[in-house]
């Protein structure tokens, strides 16, 4: 949940990093990284509150899979986008086809945790 | 053209499974005695599995090779759909499946609960060929 506060409002403090992760073909840039940071924030929110924690698991889900352009585009464009994320590319398809996958499994089994009172 | 027009082939091949699968086939399952959904269920799941498995497979990877070597709003979009069906039918439809394997006397109600899932799968592949079919229609038109 903190994860995702944290890494929604980093979409407005640091646009220009996520901007430059944004696939061209995409024609609003920043309205689409601004959609992705208010979903984020929106998802931690959800996953605060139990009524709204499988609707937060859900939304999280939704983003994961809305990413995997850009994380596509990312090995495409040779894993290097300058002011903003340069990785060896091997890291880059490490992320698309083990961590993104953990990622979404990781958010499905967790659809109906409770906190124990 | 012509990566719309294989993405056309297996969108309809898709397309018409599904909604065999959802008009006729999960239908008749309904009205099949217990004795009788576990001799054939078994079967019915390997052999459309033959079917729709290689097609999701290379639906998946076709669009997203697209990706690398055209992207565009259209495969990006694809891509996520495609996905999505995946998730769809890994995550709720085959343990439905596998609850048929071993319930057969609640088959009735198993199959009306795949029916109402796999509802979402016939959304997805028919968004999925009206899009190409749009986006084909675009390239001829323009």
């Amino acid at each position: 949940m903190v994860f995702y506060a944290f890494a929604g409002l980093n979409h407005f403090l640091m646009p220009d990093f996520y901007l430059g992760l944004i696939p061209d073909y995409f024609d609003s840039k920043p309205t689409y990284n601004a959609l992705a940071g208010v979903g984020e924030i929106l998802v931690a929110i959800g996953l605060y509150y139990p009524l709204s924690r499988k609707a937060g698991v859900y939304g999280i889900l939704f983003l994961l899979l809305a990413f995997i352009p850009a994380h596509i585009d990312f090995i495409r464009v040779g894993a290097c986008v300058t002011d903003s994320l340069c990785v060896p590319e091997w890291v880059a398809w490490v992320r698309l086809i083990l961590i993104h996958p953990f990622l979404i499994w990781w958010a499905w089994i967790y659809r109906n945790y409770r906190i124990k009172d | 053209m012509v990566d719309l027009c294989i993405r056309l082939f297996v969108d309809t091949a898709l397309l018409m499974l599904i909604w065999m699968t959802q008009l006729i086939v999960y239908p008749s399952f309904t009205y099949l005695k217990s004795d009788a959904v576990s001799k054939w269920h078994p079967l019915y799941t390997k052999r459309i599995s033959v079917l729709v498995a290689p097609l999701m497979l290379f639906q998946l990877f076709y669009v997203a090779f697209q990706l690398f070597v055209a992207p565009s709003y259209y495969q990006a979009g694809s891509l996520f759909i495609v996905v999505l069906t995946f998730l769809i039918t890994f995550v709720k439809a085959v343990p439905k499946h596998a609850a048929v394997e071993t319930n057969p006397n609640q088959a009735k109600s198993i199959f009306q609960q795949l029916v109402a899932i796999n509802w979402q799968r016939t959304f997805l592949y028919s968004a999925l060929f009206v899009w190409t079919v749009f986006e084909l229609y675009l390239k001829l038109t323009s």
